[in-house]
């Protein structure tokens, strides 16, 4: 019995001993993960990436070794620096024209870099205001002339006009200067104030104007009556700002208040702008409901956007959308869901192509990075964005019409003769609108009696 | 109890230690490990006109992690927001591309897998393509900033050196498209300024248009160049230079023989057409065209012979280390003949590295230090002098070298520790003027990069880069047999000032 109790005493120590030495190694197993698992979750340059999964990585990877950029550009950047002969560079220069270079390969325009300076003039570009007198100018000889001055700005105000060639500012010559140099030479902070030497039509000698600088609200929406007789009205959408929703109701409220009988929605040289703002665009002439526009991320993410509740004006009136090479983005998301939920026709020129949404997520040392994290697919399924092929852009939206527009032609023009797009837009209006009340254009004895034939 | 207790406590602790333990190994090798592969992303070794540099520093740090982590950080987030599937080597490659760029200097540039592996071969005596080493040269002209191709040294036996093509020749065009040279678009920008007519304008650009849609860039037509294979041409007459298409032209050694003039049969002509290659030449302010057909050229490192009188005569048409062990099995021929003096041939000597320069000095000179390196160190500039790793083991014969404009770099350098260090008499044109000293990295995927690491100056001092090392006699004449004293005027110069010079006594 003792020898037994003993026996059994023993064998348990034993037992236990066999079993423990499994734990141990499964414990010690686990360690060596847990180490490899909390290496790889706090990975950054330099540091341990997770043992397991670097030798996963590399043993799978054996047979071609590939290069990896961060290691790349950490031993590049530290030999430079080292070793270098020429000027000592500034690790910070160098180290955003390498981020640059990467984003470059991605063959997208859109994904780049914002060093501080350029995220700064991002930050400013978007809030949709600036401090200036508020003036559209293009080039002329000798200076810059003014295309109008903005409503509402300082430059109306202390009576600057449509056709001044401005030549000087604050005494300096605008001779040999470029357009955009001018503009930052007239834009300056608020309340101060600017010299401007102009030139005027029948003034013999030039004037010197002296404008207070103020904030310049960036227009948005303009109405015009371009067919008076015929009741036919032109929105000319600048951008899509914020604002831009609350501004189109204002301009719709005036189109019903004034019997318009058709309607230009003019998206011509609109870059484009915040998509919340088409949506809400899109929501006051499409019904409830309807596709926008369906963006398509990463991984066959897909996310559907539809017309917003309670928007929907429901005009009753033909339109057209009309586009050039530089409507861009919002504005071919709109252009794009009117033509494929067949409410407008696109008059025009091919649009700019450019459907990708950009997220820009701010780094460390004030820069910025915008990444294209999706595409825009019109509710066809057109894909908006353009691609480069042979050197030139190939995509955007085709318009119905296409009409070469006038070289003559700038946007804002207010000569509409020379606007060969909008004669086109209006002429097809003028149709329909005869089409649609046949009664009434018999009663006009001069106006010749419509074919019947509507344009779809 | 006790027993029992104490039992579960040391396994408790036991279990604990195992679990540590595992972590701390864990930590210990991919320590190890890492350093290792720190190691190994960046290695220096030699390459054509090439320096080795001081040795890397196994851990070398950047003095602002902070950038290092924006740019991890930028990494990260365009892998994973990106909309299209990334490849990290892409960016890798177009980082690098763009960093080494910026650095503004025409010896640090990244290199793809094959243009390395093209150096390599070049400095093993296997050239690709026409046969020529090409720099490309800043210039201004009314203002406005060229870069224009220009070559430095041609290959003895190319196909560049049977066409006739000189050190210093311009390149302008190739297949009669411009190689971009300067912003096609100045003149556009200058109206602009101007405030120029609309209409004006326009013309102008659509002008550059035109110029720019035939043209080739720099790169570009330096790739074309220094390829052995032709360049495929599909449809739309642009050159396919992808990665993979070159490769598999790399497995084809053999040259295409040039189509027959006037042949109508498509196949055959189309290739002859792309193989052939047609340059524009600009040389002393006269525009030349030439035709070659790149080919792969085998370089012997060295040639020699002794002269009439016993003079002993090396040529060195590489300065890599098979020349510099030929050399010495060359040295033991010519000194059984009891040659009386030596004319080192430097003459197109572009293809060299700084270590066997060093050693084939190590024959003939009789101090250690043969020159001076300038270096960056911060924000300051040092010398050190560039020594022998050996003790000199000088022949004391009288010495001549003869140089030209196609003597570059690690060879100018020779030429000039030569003088300094064996009282050599240099004979022939001033050279090329390039004192860079030149590092060639490997990365671990066998891509690479150059970059310049320091500047040669000699022993005294004496500046060469831009002004050339100047020779004691200048001898313009072009030889006819290159060699041969009859035929070559600056042998022949050499030989004469030989045979005045007093024999050195041992």
């Amino acid at each position: 019995m003792k020898q037994f109790g003993f026996r059994q005493r023993g064998g348990r120590a034993l037992w236990q001993f066999i079993l423990l030495i499994p734990v141990l190694i499964s414990l010690y197993l686990l360690g060596f993960l847990s180490a490899d698992l909390s290496a790889s979750v706090s990975a950054r340059p330099g540091e341990s990436m997770g043992l397991l999964r670097e030798t996963l990585h590399r043993l799978l990877q054996r047979n071609e070794a590939k290069l990896e950029p961060v290691e790349a550009f950490q031993s590049a950047l530290s030999e430079i620096e080292s070793h270098f002969y020429g000027p000592p560079p500034s690790i910070e220069k160098l180290t955003y024209t390498a981020i640059d270079g990467m984003l470059m390969a991605l063959g997208d325009p859109y994904t780049r870099f914002m060093d501080p300076e350029a995220f700064r003039r991002m930050q400013e570009d978007t809030s949709g205001n600036f401090t200036g007198i508020g003036a559209l100018l293009e080039d002329a000889p000798g200076g810059a002339r003014v295309v109008r001055p903005l409503p509402n700005s300082p430059a109306i105000r202390t009576g600057l006009k449509a056709g001044d060639i401005i030549i000087a500012v604050d005494g300096k010559s605008l001779e040999r200067i470029s357009l955009d140099e001018a503009v930052r030479m007239i834009r300056g902070p608020r309340f101060t104030k600017v010299t401007l030497t102009i030139r005027r039509e029948g003034e013999p000698n030039p004037l010197t104007i002296t404008i207070q600088r103020d904030l310049v609200e960036t227009p948005t929406v303009d109405v015009y009556l371009d067919d008076a007789e015929n009741k036919i009205y032109r929105i000319w959408l600048q951008n899509f700002s914020e604002k831009a929703p609350q501004l189109l109701d204002r301009a719709l409220n005036e189109l019903k208040r004034d019997g318009a009988r058709a309607l230009i929605l003019d998206l011509r040289t609109n870059p484009g702008g915040l998509l919340e703002s088409a949506i809400e665009v899109a929501s006051r002439f499409l019904p409830e409901d309807s596709l926008v526009v369906s963006i398509k991320g990463k991984k066959g993410f897909q996310e559907h956007r539809r017309t917003l509740p309670g928007r929907y004006r429901n005009l009753k009136i033909p339109m057209v959308v009309l586009i050039n090479s530089s409507s861009a983005s919002a504005s071919e998301i709109v252009a794009g869901a009117l033509r494929d939920n067949k409410v407008a026709l696109l008059i025009g020129e091919p649009s700019y192509g450019k459907g990708l949404v950009q997220t820009v997520i701010p780094t460390s040392n004030n820069t910025a990075v915008a990444i294209t994290t999706a595409k825009y697919l019109t509710p066809n399924g057109t894909d908006l964005n353009a691609k480069i092929v042979d050197g030139k852009r190939v995509g955007g939206l085709k318009p119905d019409i296409e009409v070469k527009q006038s070289e003559e032609w700038r946007p804002g023009d207010e000569d509409i003769s020379r606007d060969l797009v909008l004669q086109k837009a209006l002429q097809v209006l003028r149709e329909k609108i005869q089409a649609h009340s046949p009664g009434e254009s018999a009663l006009r004895a001069r106006l010749p009696v419509p074919t019947g034939s509507e344009p779809k | 109890m006790k027993h029992r207790m104490m039992r579960g406590g040391l396994s408790l602790i036991a279990m604990c230690l195992a679990f540590a333990g595992g972590w701390v190994t864990q930590r210990v090798l991919s320590r190890s490990y890492l350093q290792r592969g720190a190691e190994t992303v960046v290695q220096r070794d030699f390459a054509p006109t090439l320096a080795d540099a001081r040795t890397p520093h196994a851990d070398a740090k950047v003095s602002e992690p902070a950038m290092v982590k924006l740019y991890w950080h930028v990494f990260q987030l365009v892998q994973e927001e990106f909309v299209e599937p990334v490849d990290p080597a892409k960016l890798a490659h177009g980082s690098l591309q763009a960093l080494l760029g910026s650095l503004n200097d025409p010896h640090t540039q990244y290199l793809s897998v094959e243009q390395r592996q093209r150096w390599m071969n070049a400095l093993n005596g296997t050239v690709e393509g026409v046969g020529v080493l090409l720099g490309i040269v800043p210039r201004k002209q009314n203002g406005r900033e060229q870069q224009l191709l220009q070559v430095i040294a041609v290959v003895p036996g190319s196909p560049a050196e049977r066409a006739g093509l000189k050190p210093g020749d311009l390149i302008t065009e190739l297949n009669r498209k411009w190689i971009i040279s300067e912003d096609p678009f100045y003149e556009v920008l200058e109206l602009q300024r101007q405030h120029a007519d609309r209409k004006q304008i326009r013309e102008a650009d659509q002008r550059a248009r035109e110029r720019l849609r035939n043209s080739l860039t720099l790169s570009e037509a330096i790739e074309r160049l220094s390829r052995g294979a032709p360049a495929v041409e599909n449809a739309s007459g642009e050159p396919t230079a992808s990665a993979s298409s070159s490769a598999k032209r790399d497995q084809d050694p053999e040259p295409t023989p040039p189509a027959p003039n006037g042949s109508s049969s498509g196949e055959s002509q189309k290739a002859g057409e792309s193989s052939v290659l047609e340059l524009t030449l600009k040389r002393a302010g006269q525009i030349l065209q030439v035709k070659l057909q790149p080919s792969r050229t085998q370089v012997r490192p060295l040639e020699y012979s002794l002269l009439q009188q016993r003079y002993g005569y090396v040529r060195f048409n590489l300065l890599n280390s098979a020349a510099a062990k030929e050399f010495n099995s060359a040295l033991q021929t010519l000194q059984r003949g009891n040659m009386r003096g030596l004319i080192i041939d430097l003459r197109g000597t572009a293809i060299g590295q700084q270590e066997a320069s060093l050693q084939i000095l190590q024959r003939l000179v009789s101090k250690r230090a043969v020159a001076l390196v300038e270096y960056r160190e911060g924000k300051s500039y040092r010398k050190r002098p560039l020594t022998l790793s050996q003790s000199p083991q000088p022949l004391k014969l009288p010495l001549a070298v003869l140089v030209d404009r196609g003597t570059y770099n690690v060879a100018e350098l020779t030429a000039l520790a030569l003088r300094t260090g064996a009282k050599a008499r240099l004979f022939g044109m001033p050279t090329a003027g390039d004192a860079s000293q030149i590092a060639l990295y490997k990365l671990s995927d066998g891509s690479g990069f150059t970059m310049t690491v320091g500047r040669y100056l000699s022993v005294d001092g004496t500046i060469f880069h831009q002004r050339g090392v100047q020779p004691d006699e200048r001898v313009p004449e072009e030889p006819r047999m290159r060699g041969q004293p009859e035929g070559d005027p600056v042998l022949a110069r050499a030989l004469r000032w030989l045979s005045q010079v007093k024999e050195v006594k041992p």
